[in-house]
């Protein structure tokens, strides 16, 4: 066996976690996160099936491609940012590999391979639906099959070796100073707002009416050669161009490689230097806190220590921050240019704003229902949970220190954006409260949940804290689980509105997260204790 | 004290513990023996209440650690074999944070944090994130998160690994001076002249089976433990 083939077996023998956690039964460890990225991949493929549809009427069916390649493109850019560094430069096995005679473009290139077979479970869900749905409104020739396949394997290629490099120039920055996490998170979260600039400059610069994709689909053709490449291959096939995309993939990859492997020693050597404080008259704090205390900051500095597990949770409440501030300042603004946007807008600037409560929770509940901080929370203790399990500590309590620790980094945002959203808007003091209830519940059910799905799914053996953050069968499930239920509650909270009222549309909006909560809570009461006893480190 | 009876652990087919029983009395230093895989690091995981058993009790001071948990773990402290503990905290917020799971004292901590860490030399690296630890430094500090909140009881996986010859000698100190105190020491080992010297009766397992137990000068004989030991490994 040749020494990248033994590499490539040793380094993805862990498995892709998601389907990899201590379920009873084999089916038990993959049957759950399946059946939800499957169900995910046919809701997709139902709206590009209709998309495609609309688009074959304008006369621009190709636009489906472009779009989901780019769509696709841009999920695994934005997570590949914030995730790329952890997966390079911090495995558990760096210390072993780097001892070994194996020379460091290999490594570099065992590791994008995990990280690409990972990414691939986007193209399952997205790009595939787009490909499917292409060919059941187009006729299509054999060549097809051929693009598609390629297609379904080269589209992470580019993003993947673009987020490669932007998180081995994170790495490379942070690893110089002594608060490498704070400067990763920085420059984690820098690289997103370049990402989100640029993508919103391309909307704007381009000179198209808004509503029509099939326009939309050409101008990302226009910049972006992989989704150009897809829609010229799959529309007039040519070997010449097929041969040209392949081998620009290819030398993509050679480049990322090239680049990552030729400073690799030197981030990963800096990476694990720890400053130490030298003071030899420190003063020790002995104070005593009580268990609850004691474990919730335990809790709150392992997040704010660990840059890929705040970046990731931390993008949803700085998006709350931006569309609270958004709304109280620009909402003469955003209305009038949603009503644009519709034919026909049945509503005035004055009457939506009298829903500003209902928009308030709305925005509590895609900011806190997608916020799964609990999802990893378990996982994450590794080998140390042992220890943690050894003290006299109830299982409950372990448990609820956690989602307090989640709540109390989620609550203080969303409360402070509903109240400046109360000041701006002036309603009334009966729907803040029912606003301040929503604030309260809404994080409290997706904290509950999340804990309870790394409960079921938990691994404490992960080669990094990027893995379990994002790669987890728990973080998987929970996200899957956290779409529909934003789904769910915004049309409950809008169905219910219009249905009943404001006011008791958002009453029984919060009775119904109030019940969950409750019910989610004593389950945990329940079983949280003999839950803890099974999991063992 | 600690009463193991009847206890038994599987893993699919595999029997990890089978029907042990022994007990390990007040003031007594008792060292738990066996090769690789034997079962050592499962009966102690069964006894801190890491993992559970599925037949048999352990009691521990009276207690069971199957209905009473939390009772038997205010009594004990437990050190692992590998010592992961929480990497992003300073060292001394780790064994403030145990101290506090114990609700002990400010005047007791400060006491034997004060005094553990001289004698293990650490006492300038408490403010130190324990990621920056060698694994002697990081077992020092689990010794230390252990002995500070002053157990009844006190269960040790291969307590001696990546320690200095020092801190080895201090640690053996401070187990007779616990034991001196009425204190039960239980600890598993794979070196075999610290239990000749250190204990006063010892355990020893093969295949999760319990295949001697008793005094170590009753189990020892005219022998060396090291023989006794590699004897009962060659008896089939």
């Amino acid at each position: 066996m040749s020494k990248l083939t033994s590499l490539l077996n040793a380094t993805m023998s862990g498995g892709i976690q998601i389907f990899n956690y201590r379920g009873k039964t084999k089916r038990s460890r993959w049957l759950m996160p399946t059946l939800l990225a499957v169900l995910m991949g046919v809701l997709i493929l139902i709206s590009a099936v209709g998309m495609t549809a609309e688009l074959k009427e304008a006369g621009g069916e190709s636009a489906i491609l472009s779009i989901y390649a780019l769509v696709t493109t841009i999920i695994i850019v934005t997570e590949g940012i914030y995730k790329s560094g952890d997966l390079l430069f911090k495995p558990r096995d760096n210390d072993m590999l780097l001892a070994m005679p194996i020379k460091k473009p290999l490594i570099v290139f065992a590791r994008m391979v995990k990280f690409y077979a990972f990414e691939m479970l986007y193209c399952l869900i997205f790009l595939l639906p787009a490909l499917i749905a292409y060919a059941m409104n187009v006729e299509v020739g054999a060549s097809y099959f051929l693009i598609a396949i390629t297609m379904m394997l080269l589209i992470p290629v580019i993003p993947i070796a673009v987020s490669c490099v932007i998180g081995f120039i994170t790495s490379a920055i942070s690893s110089r100073f002594k608060h490498k996490a704070v400067l990763e998170v920085l420059l984690s979260f820098g690289f997103l707002v370049i990402c989100a600039i640029l993508i919103l400059n391309v909307n704007s610069a381009s000179d198209f009416d808004g509503r029509s994709a099939v326009t939309i689909g050409n101008r990302i053709t226009e910049f972006y050669y992989p989704a150009a490449a897809l829609v010229r291959l799959a529309t007039d096939f040519e070997i010449g161009q097929y041969l040209l995309f392949v081998a620009i993939n290819l030398g993509v990859v050679a480049v990322a490689v090239f680049l990552v492997s030729r400073f690799y020693f030197k981030i990963v050597t800096r990476l694990n230097v720890i400053r130490k404080n030298g003071n030899v008259d420190a003063k020790y704090s002995f104070r005593k806190r009580s268990q609850t205390l004691a474990m919730v900051r335990k809790e709150l500095t392992r997040y704010f220590k660990t840059p890929v597990w705040l970046t990731n949770t931390a993008i949803g409440l700085v998006i709350f921050v931006v569309a609270v501030g958004a709304v109280c300042f620009k909402f003469d603004d955003l209305v009038n240019s949603l009503a644009d946007s519709v034919e026909e807008f049945p509503l005035t600037v004055d009457e939506i704003r009298a829903f500003v409560p209902s928009i308030t929770v709305a925005m509590v509940a895609f900011t806190s229902l997608l916020t799964f901080i609990t999802a990893p929370m378990i996982s994450l203790e590794g080998k140390a949970f042992n220890m943690l399990k050894s003290l006299p500590i109830s299982g409950v309590k372990i448990i609820m220190t956690k989602v307090l620790s989640a709540m109390i980094l989620i609550v203080p945002v969303t409360a402070v954006g509903s109240l400046l959203m109360f000041i701006k808007f002036q309603f009334s003091i009966l729907d803040l409260v029912l606003v301040l209830l929503a604030v309260a519940f809404m994080p409290l059910v997706t904290e509950l949940v999340g804990i309870l799905v790394d409960l079921k799914y938990a691994r404490f053996d992960a080669e990094s804290d990027a893995v379990t953050v994002r790669q987890s069968a728990s973080v998987m499930v929970a996200t899957f689980m956290g779409l529909g239920m934003v789904l769910l509650t915004v049309s409950l909270i809008f169905g219910l509105v219009f249905l009943a009222g404001q006011t008791a549309g958002l009453l029984m909006v919060d009775a119904v997260f109030v019940i969950v909560a409750l019910f989610l809570y004593f389950t945990i009461v329940a079983r949280g204790d003999e839950k803890i006893v099974k999991l063992v480190a | 004290m600690i009463v193991i009876k009847n206890v038994s652990k599987r893993f699919g087919e595999k029997k990890a513990l089978d029907k042990v029983s022994f007990e390990v009395k007040d003031g007594e230093i008792f060292g738990f023996i066996g090769h690789n895989g034997a079962g050592k690091t499962t009966l102690i995981k069964s006894i801190c209440g890491i993992m559970d058993f599925d037949e048999g009790r352990i009691l521990i001071n009276g207690k069971s650690i199957k209905t009473e948990p939390i009772a038997c773990k205010r009594e004990m402290a437990y050190v692992p074999d590998d010592p992961e503990l929480y990497e992003d905290m300073k060292a001394i917020s780790f064994i403030n944070f145990v101290c506090d799971m114990y609700d002990t004292s400010e005047e007791v901590r400060e006491r034997n944090i004060k005094r553990y860490a001289k004698m293990f030399e650490i006492e300038n690296e408490l403010q130190n994130e324990i990621r920056s630890f060698s694994h002697g430094m990081k077992q020092k500090i689990a010794l230390i998160a252990a002995l500070s909140h002053e157990p009844k009881v006190l269960i040790m996986d291969e307590p001696f690994v990546g320690l200095d010859p020092k801190a080895i000698f201090d640690m053996k100190e401070v187990m007779r001076e616990i034991a001196k105190r009425g204190g039960t020491i239980f600890f598993s080992t794979h070196i075999l002249d610290v239990a000749e010297k250190l204990c006063d009766r010892v355990a020893i397992v093969k295949n999760g089976q319990i295949v001697e137990v008793g005094d170590m000068k009753k189990i020892r004989g005219d022998k060396s433990l090291e023989k006794v030991f590699l004897e009962l490994e060659a008896n089939e």
